[in-house]
């Protein structure tokens, strides 16, 4: 039986503390007399390691300073953000701090600094706790972003995150945590290697080896449980499809994608962010400048509808991608002649 | 009983998160009458505990034990019109689950991926035998290749040509079945070298019809034509459309990235020089005269009269309306559309993406991107 995603970052986290004395852990709620997170991410840790484990007050700005300011000392901290719609509120220890220091002093210091932080809706818990606000992320010089899928091996990534000399923001997501990760299926084989950086980059195939995908479908992080069901019913209906799931979302993984995209000619991108100068529309036009003369069809996209996600279960639905609005734009994409 | 007069009873979505729900007590007996919006069981979910009408009246007929946990939306009993036996019971509980997958299975007479190209094909789904449950891409296939032989035969069947495709005659596919196929099937007719095998037109009133005896095999395709090429019903296909360059060459780029190779059609009467090099994918109408050493790219287009002079250099997409004719060592760009009646002098370079109208004679070079106009003034007296 495979761990649930939550319980493989949990054993990851015990692991890493376990291994390196470095790494220390701060968050909102996250001490066992807390009840070890509001995820239940880090259940364990301060029974097992006192004074490694920091509770904080509800502050996102002073949880990522005081965070830099570890990391620049060479500890290893691993900050945990409740709600990634949060981060804007840390945005300023991001960009004008842990990503600067280690260019302003020309390489002399590094900020080796994790940021846990949970993204996605459908769970009903309207505008300001269910946004995937990564996309305003993407892109800053010496950040890495990074996005378990469930059928990665999540544990894994979450290591390199810490590995890494540089800053890393590590989007997890509420609904993938009770969620068995995923290792294939009779219709779904699974493939991982290391991709771009060292982060683990997944590719889902519903068809045989041998066999040519009819569709590349680009995507990261939560939407992967919608990728499952419609992997699985485009497979009954013989549409073969190639799902990549990257690691890293930036800086961009060209390498990871790339001959994928060459491969299927037929290319959806699909994030649960907001439409509109977002990840989905850096990789296109990357695509477009490497690979549009192997495009049969112009590059398709979905994402949330620009729009504050409503806390009604029915109304967030068609905010946010579904597994139906996939099926209908891949449907779509093929029919392009 | 039939399942008709069974009314489901169904674990309702009570919070947003729910996913499941615990069967707390059965208010009513097994197997005993009930009256509609009685209150039948109690739920409990995770923040509350609900009632469960009887959503008809008759038998109550329990599927799920109280204590039992079980899925938002799953049927936890019936209502039903008379008593049950218990190997009754049983059976019901069987059809009701079975009857919900097989609705699922039942609606899918076709693959999506079958319809899909029957669509491109311009085939009727429905009409394509099916050789397993439901329809499938392969079914599709096998039908559009049986089709195209069943259209062959007997006019076109060749007993020779058509068993030894590999090594007989280039089998022409013609993209385009207007005006311009007309004119390459006739040249076409004329060799020994090459057969017309098939025509894709995008009109909806060829589809299945033929032009000059050869049968339009659905929608202009690049997949459908490489399809048809690894079948060997083609060995490679020619564009017919003239009067517009940017479709020409969408046309040649898509099938070409499909794998298609093109041919060159090129009328007997044509005089071809020594060492003149043809490219490929070009049509070469009536009396046209390709100088020795000439050069010509792929996918031009010339009418009838047209004249490339010895050492003269054509690039590609290019389209030549009849008499444009040129002296030695001319230079043409790419993409460049000629009207009729064009002279072109000794070593003019004409541009690519140029468009000359009809009568100019060119004596200086063209730049990239021009387009000439020629301004005639015509005066017409009426005879006394």
């Amino acid at each position: 039986m495979l761990n649930s995603y939550v319980v493989d970052i949990r054993k990851t986290l015990h692991a890493i503390m376990e291994e390196d004395e470095r790494v220390v852990v701060l968050g909102e709620d996250i001490l066992d007399a807390g009840g070890g997170g509001a995820f239940k991410a880090t259940v364990g840790l301060s029974t097992k390691f006192p004074g490694r484990v920091i509770t904080t007050p509800v502050c996102e700005y002073s949880i990522v300073g005081v965070s830099v300011g570890l990391a620049l000392r060479r500890m290893r901290p691993i900050a945990e953000i409740m709600f990634g719609d949060f981060m804007s509120i840390g945005f300023d220890q991001v960009i004008n701090h842990a990503c600067k220091y280690s260019g302003m002093y020309n390489r002399q210091v590094t900020v080796p600094l994790v940021i846990r932080t949970p993204m996605g809706g459908g769970r009903g818990y309207g505008p300001t706790h269910s946004q995937s606000i990564e996309k305003h992320f993407l892109g800053i010089p010496d950040l890495d972003v990074v996005a378990p899928s469930h059928a990665h091996s999540v544990g894994k990534l979450l290591r390199r995150s810490v590995e890494r000399e540089n800053p890393v923001l590590f989007v997890e997501n509420k609904l993938l945590y009770p969620a068995a990760l995923f290792d294939g299926s009779e219709t779904i084989r699974v493939a991982r290697s290391a991709g771009t950086l060292g982060y683990e980059s997944v590719r889902l195939m519903n068809y045989r080896p041998g066999e040519r995908p009819d569709v590349c479908i680009l995507t990261y992080g939560g939407v992967s449980r919608l990728m499952i069901p419609v992997l699985e019913k485009l497979a009954a209906e013989e549409i073969r499809v190639l799902c990549c799931l990257p690691g890293l979302l930036s800086p961009a993984p060209m390498a990871d994608i790339q001959d994928a995209v060459e491969e299927a000619r037929r290319v959806l991108i699909v994030e649960e962010g907001t439409s509109c100068f977002g990840w989905s529309a850096e990789i296109a036009s990357r695509l477009y400048a490497s690979a549009a003369a192997r495009l049969a069809a112009p590059i398709a996209t979905l994402s949330a509808e620009p729009t504050v996600i409503p806390a009604a279960s029915e109304l967030e639905d068609k905010v946010l991608p579904s597994a139906a609005k996939i099926e209908n734009e891949v449907m779509k994409l093929l029919s392009h002649d | 009983m039939t399942d008709s007069k069974l009314i489901e009873i169904v674990i309702p979505q009570l919070g947003v998160n729910d996913t499941q729900a615990q069967i707390v007590d059965w208010i009513r007996p097994d197997n005993q009458p009930v009256e509609k919006a009685e209150i039948v069981c109690s739920i409990e979910t995770t923040k509350a505990v609900a009632d469960i009408e009887a959503p008809g009246s008759g038998y109550l007929v329990i599927f799920s034990a109280a204590g039992q946990t079980v899925d938002v939306g799953s049927i936890i009993g019936v209502i039903a019109p008379a008593q049950v036996s218990a190997m009754e019971k049983d059976r019901l509980r069987q059809d009701i689950l079975s009857r919900r997958a097989a609705a699922k299975i039942e609606s899918a007479k076709w693959t999506q991926k079958a319809k899909l190209l029957a669509d491109k094909s311009g085939l009727a789904i429905d009409k394509i035998p099916a050789s397993g449950d439901k329809i499938t891409e392969a079914d599709v296939l096998a039908y559009i290749k049986s089709a195209r032989i069943e259209r062959l035969a007997p006019s076109r069947a060749d007993t020779v040509h058509d068993h030894y495709s590999k090594c007989g005659p280039e089998r022409v596919l013609i993209i385009g079945g207007g005006d311009g196929a007309v004119q390459l099937l006739d040249m076409i007719a004329k060799v020994s070298h090459q057969v017309a095998a098939a025509i894709m037109d995008d009109a909806a009133q060829l589809q299945g019809k033929k032009v000059m005896g050869v049968p339009v095999v659905g929608k202009i395709s690049a997949k459908h034509a490489r399809q048809l090429l690894d079948a060997g019903e083609i060995t490679g296909a020619v564009i017919s459309i003239s009067t517009s360059i940017p479709v020409r060459k969408r046309f040649y780029e898509d099938f070409s990235a499909a794998g298609v190779p093109f041919h060159n059609v090129v009328h007997p009467s044509a005089a071809i020089g020594q060492f003149a090099n043809l490219g490929v994918g070009n049509v070469i109408l009536a009396f046209c005269q390709i100088g020795p050493c000439a050069q010509l790219g792929n996918n031009n287009f010339l009418s009838a009269y047209c004249s490339i002079e010895h050492h003269s250099r054509l690039g590609s997409h290019c389209s030549f309306g009849p008499a444009v004719i040129t002296s030695s060592s001319v230079f043409v760009g790419d993409d460049v559309r000629f009207g009729t009646g064009i002279y072109i002098e000794p070593f003019v370079k004409v541009g690519s993406r140029c468009v000359i109208a009809s009568g100019c004679i060119l004596r200086a070079d063209i730049p990239d991107d021009s387009t000439l106009k020629l301004h005639h003034n015509f005066s017409f007296r009426k005879k006394s």
